[in-house]
């Protein structure tokens, strides 16, 4: 007779669930881990006739702490919410607000015109104008015959 | 056949103008009542024995926010409004939330009510009070 080992792991679903768990954490956000993302700020986008908004959510981010980078057709979004200096010593009762860095990226459509971006901070809103390319006319050419 | 299959539709497309009629009125009433709350982050800094209260409000004009202090509750409300003429169809994402923002924080005893201070500053609203003068911290010398 065969001692026959019990299969039995009352702990297996938990196993399973941990498992998947850290696969969806590793896929996901290796790369945001790798660079310390904290958060990802809240995005609005729109197309007007001749240029394309995205509009950024950054509350108590300074001006000179965001970065805007272009990467071929790849607009980047970067930056940091730091701490105040006169409340670093301070007692924290409650943090709601993200702290730290963020980022976010856009594809650029093809007729973007990555030469006149401008971008414009307010209200704690960054606000990036991405004007498109003015269509050269292709108005067809008759040519004479001498 | 073709009778009951006309009625059906009929019926279900009642009831699709129902609903959709319904959501239409639920949005009018709720567009008056303050449907977000915004982040808020509160700190007290030991030494000058003052309380600050951070709240997002990114978007939002320094003109649509009020505060209030009502018994022992600060009260802050505020509206983020969309841009001029543009409308929330015009977006091909929208995250942000517009419409109505409230927020009550309670005032413990030992907050001075009177030495309130408010500011908006890229998208936060700051307010800062100060400890009732006779709770503050006081460093007696010794003889």
């Amino acid at each position: 007779m065969k001692i026959v080992r019990s299969s039995y792991n009352p702990f297996a679903e938990l196993e399973a669930l941990a498992e998947q768990f850290t696969k969806v954490l590793q896929t996901t956000k290796e790369d945001d881990i790798a660079k310390d993302i904290a958060f990802v700020p809240a995005v609005n986008t729109r197309e007007a006739d001749d240029a394309y908004y995205i509009e950024v959510e950054l509350p108590g981010v300074k001006k000179e702490d965001i970065n805007i980078d272009i990467d071929e057709n790849t607009l980047t979004i970067s930056g940091e919410r730091k701490i105040k200096e006169e409340h670093k010593e301070d007692t924290f009762y409650k943090v709601e607000s993200y702290y730290g860095k963020f980022e976010r990226s856009f594809a650029l459509p093809e007729d973007a015109d990555v030469e006149k971006i401008e971008a414009e901070f307010k209200d704690g809103i960054l606000e990036i104008k991405i004007p498109k390319k003015v269509q050269v006319e292709n108005k067809p050419k008759k040519i004479e015959i001498k | 056949m073709a009778n009951i299959t006309k009625e059906l539709k009929n019926v279900e497309q009642k009831i699709e103008h129902g609903i959709v009629e319904g959501v239409n009125k639920a949005k009018e009433v709720l567009a008056n009542v303050a449907r977000h709350i915004p982040l808020a982050n509160i700190m007290h800094n030991k030494k000058k024995d003052t309380y600050t209260i951070e709240i997002d409000l990114p978007g939002v004009k320094k003109e649509d926010i009020q505060v209030t202090i009502e018994g022992n509750y600060l009260i802050v409300s505020a509206e983020r409004k969309m841009k001029q003429e543009l409308k929330e169809d015009d977006y091909y994402l929208l995250e942000s939330k517009y419409g109505k923002y409230y927020r009550a924080f309670y005032l413990s005893d030992d907050i001075d009510r009177d030495s309130i201070d408010a500011k908006y500053e890229d998208g936060r609203l700051i307010i800062t009070f100060e400890k009732v003068a006779s709770k503050k911290r006081k460093d007696i010398a010794v003889k």
